[in-house]
């Protein structure tokens, strides 16, 4: 299984003044894969002829490789902590729908 | 290496000094950009981390951090550090290595260029151009790390370049050099200057290469220029040609009160070429240890240097 994360975030303004509420918002999605494998077969596959004659044809059993690609939504992760490390490091909350994060400027 | 304490460090035109520990190897160390980073968390359980650049955060009516540079602006990497394509804009990229711009009417904008510690610079102006604009660019330069054995560059205006850079927010170098052409520098932070050991620092460097060039002009406004290491904020001398046609105006100018030599120089005394039409007028500044300004004629036979409305950053007092 493979999680490809493809997330940006913004700010919701292009600079701000000491005081100022900033916002980032998140948004984007994880493309997860996952491969499984199983058997097909053995097959026995019944024919017959234009004079009615009837016959079978065995197939043996053999491996298959399935693959299935799902997009998941993603949301901040509140059991680890939110890294700033600017020179004077914010307290940033989290939204309820953990979908940004607020600090003061 | 860096200076260590006690040795004897040249600032740069015959001043020289015994360094007092300013400069120890631990000193040109700098912080990487800061960044935040968020982590997150799909749907099935997957864990992954989202990392942005800070907020950019207003200060001051001075061009700073929050006025200067590509700001939040989303960037791409760039296909090309080559830009020569004549009228074309280059915008919300990240460069890596040197960018040249070589072809006239290119706009760069919102761009954010990262040296390699082999770059001498990272932004080359190579040929006879004409209305380059260079916006809201950052200039990352490699600071101690470059390979350079004294000053890797900015900017550096390599031929008979028309230019004007605004609103850039440039870091990590030891110079930003300028040869020839019609220069415009207004709204730019120019800081935390590092580079290599035989760095003479100036946050922007004119040497009178353009001297031949009856046309040359260079005007400096409205730019916040700090250099806390050796020598000065803006130099100006008589280096290789006359100087014809500069204005350094309304500009704050800090220099390292401990380290830095004059926060200012117009200087004659490198060669026998004459220095006309200088203003350096209404700037705000920090004295160097040797003060706020070297304004000498020396061997320059002509010497023409308009001084005015100049004052202290702090006191506000005339200087």
């Amino acid at each position: 299984m493979t999680d490809v994360f493809n997330v940006t975030g913004a700010y919701d303004k292009p600079s701000y003044n000491g005081g100022d509420v900033i916002k980032v918002t998140i948004s984007g999605t994880d493309t997860n894969t996952v491969v499984t494998t199983g058997q097909v077969g053995p097959l026995t596959v019944p024919f017959v002829a234009t004079n009615g004659a009837k016959s079978t044809l065995s197939v043996p059993k053999t491996t298959a490789t399935f693959t299935t690609v799902a997009t998941l939504p993603v949301t901040i992760d509140t059991t680890l902590p939110i890294v700033d490390t600017s020179p004077t490091p914010r307290t940033w909350a989290v939204s309820a729908d953990k979908l940004s994060i607020t600090a003061v400027a | 290496m860096g200076c260590k304490r006690g040795q004897v460090v040249d600032y740069g035109c015959g001043v020289s000094k015994l360094n007092h520990g300013q400069w120890d190897d631990e000193e040109f160390s700098y912080e990487p950009y800061s960044m935040l980073t968020v982590p997150v968390i799909a749907a099935n359980g997957a864990r992954s981390t989202l990392t942005m650049p800070d907020p950019v955060i207003s200060t001051g009516s001075w061009p700073d951090a929050s006025t200067t540079g590509y700001g939040n602006t989303v960037l791409v990497p760039a296909t090309t550090n080559s830009l020569n394509v004549p009228g074309a804009t280059y915008s919300g990229l990240h460069f890596t290595g040197v960018v040249t711009i070589s072809a006239s009417n290119v706009t760069l904008s919102n761009c954010l260029i990262t040296a390699n510690p082999a770059d001498p610079w990272s932004l080359g102006l190579n040929g006879t151009l004409t209305e380059v604009v260079v916006k809201n660019v950052t200039i990352i330069g490699a600071g101690k790390g470059t390979l350079q054995s004294s000053a890797a560059y900015g900017f550096y205006v390599q031929g008979n370049v028309g230019v004007t850079f605004d609103a850039c927010d440039i870091s990590q170098v030891g110079q930003n050099a300028i040869n020839d052409g019609n220069i415009v520098v207004k709204n730019c932070y120019i800081h935390d200057l590092n580079s290599g050991p035989g760095t003479h620092y100036e946050c922007i460097y004119y040497g009178g290469a353009g001297g031949t060039n009856p046309n040359f002009s260079l005007d400096i406004e409205h730019n916040t220029l700090n250099n806390q290491r050796n020598n000065a904020a803006m130099y100006v001398a008589n280096d290789f040609g006359a100087i014809n046609n500069v204005t350094i105006n309304n500009n704050l100018l800090i220099d390292s009160n401990a380290a830095g030599s004059f926060t200012c120089y117009v200087d004659g005394a490198l060669s026998a070429h004459s220095i006309t039409n200088v203003a350096v007028t209404n700037n705000a500044l920090l004295p160097g240890q040797y003060g706020y300004f070297l304004l000498r004629q020396g061997l320059a036979p002509v010497y023409q240097v308009t001084k005015s409305g100049n004052y202290d950053y702090i006191t506000k007092a005339p200087v």
